[in-house]
């Protein structure tokens, strides 16, 4: 079923437009910090807001790091209060979703406070109706490389094997041969390699196509030595395994990224474990590397035929189009469309959505942008003039200029452009010890997951602002019409309808293939001698389905002997969409 | 003969001093053969063991047997229960980690009992014939077994302590909420008449009912056939001995437990609306991931037995249609030791899980193949028509299968394994009567034929044992090949039918490659390689690079040989040493200058 969304009333506060994060006051920096730090940042932050934050470690790294999280809520938060959970930093070069995730924590501390000069009262309002949790790194040990000696990316940190059979273990990984203190990129001389230079910008690399008389020059590895002599390079890293493949649904066996068994990288299990302790999580947002709001989903129809007892693919419609819903108002929000790569296997969203029966938004903070019109629309930096303007196109340019500009070109125009031309170097020619001449440059660690330091503050300020507008979206349950009609004496009719007025469902479609959340439970509360003569004690209640409460209700009905219709009550709990208390109302 | 034996067994444990198994003064050794010999750990096979007496078995054994088995404690069921494999192996011929092991368990699911005894009653037959039978002494000093009785020790804890039916406790004892109501375990099925069994109910309803009583044993009820004047019979049949504990309208829906742990296991595993108790996660339960950790730590096991119950079955994978068929070479050993099963196990079928049984993800032994790369086999022990012996049916002609049990149960058992229907006042159904088979029949024998399915399962399990690989280099060779520049032939010859690596494992690339290598100290190795014909030394593969050290990544296949060739300078002694997760080191020394065949 479709539903017309423009014509849906929400009961709560309305989307509203970004707002500056300090208006006054100590301004928040968004701040990169090791591990250390910023583990003990958090314990700060707990300590000093006792009643608003509370630091807890869900686990251990491999490398036994704190896995730390920060549990933001007015008081204590009521049972089945709604909670979303926000998850950053579980892919290693996604450094600065972590920075957000921290400024977003202290941002939302500093406004929640009465006293404070940057109050909010729309914040206060958040934390006192729905739970924060936020992991604000939760793959401690890759992102550390981040602040360690080489700088390089890591993604993978878990189940190393022998890729290159030859009986030793990670012996041939990712090396800063030339010393600069880098690891980046080699460019080798191979006519094999399937890579040529972008006849629009020498400097970037793009695949030769044979069939248009192009030929390949290079191949592309990361800066690496051949420590085995075996003429290859980084075909044996050390380590293996992604936390963000660790998960087990549609988990793919025997392929190395993926680890050895699902959640057996212990940050995966950790982060499965916390899921799973926390009944009241109603929503949870990943920032990294994969994005499912600028790029939908693939859709699946509730009933589509399962192949083999596996239901296919996807997200079920009615969650699709609820998830758009929330994609439309965060892009109305943050005017944020950058794209990040489609869900995949084995990833803690994919699992939470599909086994776990919760939402999951899948939120990429930033990549250099594409679109002429975005890259227009970013606010120009001063040109840097100690660096050289974008190489000119070489002779191969001229000879074919029938092809588009390449995207890797677009993007060093883009740097160009911003004054970060350092953000890809030029390649350097360099004697590897083993390969002979190669060239070393390309793309530095994290150059494309880092905003230019003048963005991180705004870019990080709007996604906490689209946050902030998800308390109202979460299912929460209420009763209506409760009405108790004495039929004759000592009998009583009562009757009552239990809403979820709210965009979010009680249980969503996912949820209710995998039987995987608890349905809304109502129960009768009746005086001492009282018995319902029809109607069962106790109802669950599955189809409370969000979209703002068109279908969102469950029409509920009892026949009483033995009490006044006036002693008539209700209770109703939920995992993750509060609960409600009522009594009757009487009617003749 | 006796007398014989005896001697015999005597002066063994003489020679092999006071550690051996069968030493000591009061030894009397055990053939497994011969009536009256006693052995030297007298162990009661007619009857079942709780989770306690398990162990105490094992731990007896232990203690007779000293260094022979040993115990460690794995990790902790969910209800604190230690998880405890123990090792049987020939100390003085190496650890059991340098050699090839055979994993066997028993009893993950809590009422499929009798796979514990089946697996103590492998360590203690082999135990008690290691002094006296040259092929079990053989098998203890060339492999080792790690023995893991109770894979659900709180389940069969349950199963002996509590009242159940043959088909509860099958579960693990971690609270679920199977009716979604926010309270867990709260209504499983209940002793109403507390006599410490679990049966059936039914309810007498004049003109009313589906069922009538059997007009020769009114103890069976038989549905009334169709008819269009609708129902007429007298009878219906209640369900499970049970209440509606949380008054929500149903009876026994969310009993204690109420998952799978055989459906947890990392291959194709899927989740819990697409496979019943698979658990939040691959390997749930903290049973299961100690047992992963386990054999994920023991590259040497080589062979999977899990022992369930029940239907006569030996089973093998896959589990899941959609795996296709595993691949031909590993059929080809999974058929020889599935059909040799066959003719051990009169009455068991050699299945394949999902075509012959049904659709199965996340098992146990699917993952221990597709994962591991391990050839490996699930027996369900016991089946009914051994009851019967070979009458056609499994029953006595003209009987149907209830009548059939209790004629067995009335001449057999004396009718000690029926509860007799008595009367019941139940708070929703009124007068209703009580009554059915106990929980220990009908998926596990009677006392009396215990032993023989013991025997059986335990002798099928060491069969699949002796077949694991086992490498010895066969011969080397040098030739002179002029100017001083040798060749060095190599063949290993792996004696046993199971391959060092299954084509499962050369595919998906698990585990180490087998390596073989040449080593000395006045020795060059200028190229080597792997032989690819047995009569043209021309035809080598040679290796890319590390020629001392050939890579062996299809390993040594089963009954067959590898060739090496080497061309080496050099004079003085010379090793060549063969290594593999799953078979014996052996390495060879021979002297460069003694041309020809060396002496092995
Ligand atoms: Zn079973």
């Amino acid at each position: 079923m479709l539903y017309a969304l423009t014509a849906l009333v929400f009961t709560l506060l309305p989307p509203t437009p970004a707002r500056p994060a300090q208006a006054a006051g100590a301004p928040i920096a968004v701040e990169f910090l090791p591990h250390a730090q910023l583990d003990q940042r958090l314990r700060d932050l707990a300590a000093a807001h006792p009643g608003r934050a509370r630091y807890e470690s869900i686990g251990r790294s491999r490398a036994d790091r704190d896995i730390g999280c920060l549990r933001l809520s007015e008081g204590e938060p009521r049972p089945g209060q709604p909670a979303i959970w926000l998850v950053a930093n579980i892919e290693g070069p996604q450094v600065y979703s972590s920075a957000a995730a921290l400024y977003a924590v202290e941002s939302l501390l500093a406004r929640a406070d009465s006293d404070a000069p940057d109050s909010d009262a729309k914040v206060r309002e958040f934390l006192s109706t729905t739970t924060l949790y936020v992991i604000p790194r939760a793959h401690p040990d890759a992102a550390e490389a981040r602040f360690g000696s080489p700088l390089m990316e890591v993604r993978a940190t878990g189940h190393g094997i022998d890729n290159d059979r030859d009986g030793r273990l990670g012996e041939d990984g990712p090396s800063d041969i030339d010393g600069d203190g880098i690891v980046a990129w080699m460019r080798v001389p191979d006519v094999e390699g399937g890579l040529m230079e972008d006849p629009r910008d020498a400097r970037a690399l793009v695949e030769a196509k044979p069939a248009q008389g192009e030929s390949a020059r290079f191949a592309l590895v990361r800066e690496s030595l051949d420590s085995d002599g075996d003429e290859r390079t980084m075909e044996d890293p050390r380590f293996d395994a992604e936390l963000n493949r660790n998960f087990p649904h549609s988990w793919r066996e025997h392929e190395a990224a993926y680890g050895l068994f699902p959640t057996d990288e212990p940050e995966a299990r950790a982060l499965a474990d916390f899921f799973l302790r926390h009944k009241d999580i109603g929503l949870v947002v990943v920032w990294g590397e994969l994005d499912n709001v600028t790029d939908k989903p693939k859709t699946v129809a509730m009933d589509a035929p399962r192949v083999q007892r596996i239901p296919p693919e996807g997200w079920i419609e009615t969650d699709a189009e609820i998830l758009a819903e929330l994609a439309k108002r965060r892009l109305d929000i943050t005017g944020n469309k950058t794209k990040g790569r489609a869900d995949h296997n084995g990833s803690l969203q994919s699992w939470v959505y599909n086994q776990g029966g919760v939402m999951a938004l899948s939120v990429t903070l930033w990549d250099i942008p594409l679109d002429a019109k975005e890259q227009a629309e970013s606010k120009a930096a001063p040109a840097d003039p100690s660096k050289p303007a974008a190489a000119p196109a070489d002779k191969a340019g001229e000879k074919k200029p029938e092809r588009e500009p390449s995207e890797e070109a677009k993007r060093l125009a883009w740097l160009d452009a911003k004054g970060l031309a350092e953000r890809y170097a030029s390649w350097k020619p360099f004697e590897h010890p083993q390969l002979g001449p190669v060239e070393v440059g390309g793309w530095q660690p994290y150059a494309r997951t880092e905003p230019p330091t003048a963005d991180q503050a705004t870019l990080a300020a709007k996604e906490l602002e689209f946050l902030l507008t998800l308390g109202s979206a979460m299912a929460r349950i209420d009763f209506v019409e409760v009405e108790a009609k004495e039929l004759s004496k000592d009998l009583v009719e009562l009757k009552a309808v239990l809403v979820n007025p709210h965009l979010l469902p009680v249980q969503c479609q996912a949820a209710r293939r995998a039987d995987s959340t608890r349905p809304a439970r109502v129960r009768l509360v009746l005086p001492a001698g009282a018995r319902a003569l029809v109607g069962p004690p106790e109802v669950l209640v599955d189809d409370l389905t969000g979209m703002g409460g068109k279908t969102a209700r469950r029409e509920l009905r009892w026949l009483i002997q033995g009490a006044p219709a006036g002693a008539l009550g209700l209770e109703a709990d939920s995992d993750h969409a509060g609960d409600a208390q009522v009594r009757a109302k009487v009617i003749q | 003969m006796m007398l014989s034996l005896f001697l015999a067994a005597c002066a063994s444990c003489q020679s092999a001093g006071d550690t051996a198994p069968g030493g000591g003064a009061q030894s009397t050794g055990f053939s497994g053969t011969s009536v009256g010999v006693r052995p030297s750990v007298e162990i009661a096979w007619n009857r079942f063991y709780d989770d306690e007496e398990v162990y105490a078995l094992l731990d007896q054994l232990a203690a007779r047997y000293p260094g022979f088995l040993s115990s460690e404690t794995i990790g902790r069921s969910v209800e604190d229960r230690p998880m405890r494999v123990f090792k049987l192996t020939d100390p003085s011929t190496g650890a059991d980690t340098a050699k090839p092991a055979m994993w066997i368990d028993g009893n993950v699911h809590g009422n499929e009992i009798q796979g514990s005894e089946a697996v103590v009653y492998t360590a203690w037959y082999l135990l008690e014939n290691y002094a006296t039978n040259p092929k079990a002494r053989e098998l203890l000093e060339q492999s080792a077994f790690y023995l893991l009785p109770m894979v659900n020790p709180d389940g069969r804890a349950s199963w002996f302590r509590d009242a159940h039916n043959p088909h509860s406790s099958r579960t693990g004892r971690r609270p679920v909420d199977d009716d979604g109501d926010g309270r867990f375990d709260e209504d499983g099925p209940d002793d109403l008449d507390g006599d410490g069994h679990i049966v059936t109910m039914r309810k007498h309803v004049p003109g009313t009912g589906t069922h009538r009583l059997n007009a020769d044993d009114p103890r069976l009820l038989e549905p009334v056939p169709a008819n269009d004047r609708g129902l007429r019979g007298d009878w219906i049949f209640v369900g499970t001995e049970g209440l509606d504990n949380d008054g929500d309208g149903r009876i026994n829906e969310d009993s204690s437990g109420g998952y799978d742990m055989n459906r947890a296991w990392p291959s194709m595993w899927q989740p819990e609306h697409v496979q019943f108790g698979a658990g939040n996660y691959p390997l749930f339960w903290p049973e299961t991931r100690c047992i992963a950790r386990f054999l994920l730590a023991h590259p040497n096991v080589a062979g999977v037995q899990s022992f369930h119950n029940n239907g006569g079955m030996i089973l093998r994978g896959p589990g899941a249609e959609a795996f296709g068929e595993y691949p031909s070479r590993d059929v080809a050993v999974y058929d020889e030791l599935g059909r040799d099963g066959e003719r051990m196990l009169p009455f068991y079928r050699y299945m394949i899980i999902w075509r012959d049984l049904y659709s199965v993800f996340g098992g146990f032994v699917t993952w221990t193949y597709e994962g591991l790369g391990i050839i490996s086999f699930t027996n369900e022990l016991w089946n009914e028509d051994q009851r019967f012996a070979n009458l056609p049916g499994g029953r006595p002609a003209g009987m149907g299968p209830d009548a059939a049990d209790q004629f067995f149960d009335d001449r057999m058992l004396l009718g000690g394994g029926f509860v007799d229907w008595h009367p019941f006042q139940h708070p929703l159904y009124g007068d209703i009567e009580i009554g059915g088979f106990r929980k220990d029949v009908g998926r596990v024998p009677p006392s009396f034929l215990i032993e023989e399915m013991l025997h059986r399962n335990a002798l099928f399990a060491i069969r699949h044992a002796a077949a694991m690989p086992r490498v010895v280099i066969e011969e080397t060779l040098v030739t002179d090949l002029g100017d001083g520049l040798l060749a060095v032939d190599v063949v290993l010859r792996n004696e046993n039918p199971i391959p060092t690596r299954t084509q499962r494992a050369v595919e998906k690339r698990i585990g180490s490659a087998d390596v073989l290598s040449l080593e000395g100290s006045g020795l060059q190795v200028l190229a080597g390689g792997i032989r690819t014909d047995r009569f043209r030394p021309e035809l080598v593969q040679l290796a890319e690079r590390e020629p001392e050290r050939l890579i062996l990544e299809q390993g040594v296949a089963g009954r067959s040989q590898v060739r090496a060739r080497w061309f080496v300078r050099g004079k003085g002694k010379a090793g060549v040493q063969f290594q593999s997760d799953k078979a014996r080191s052996v390495r060879v020394e021979f002297d460069l200058g003694q041309v020809g065949p060396a002496k092995q």
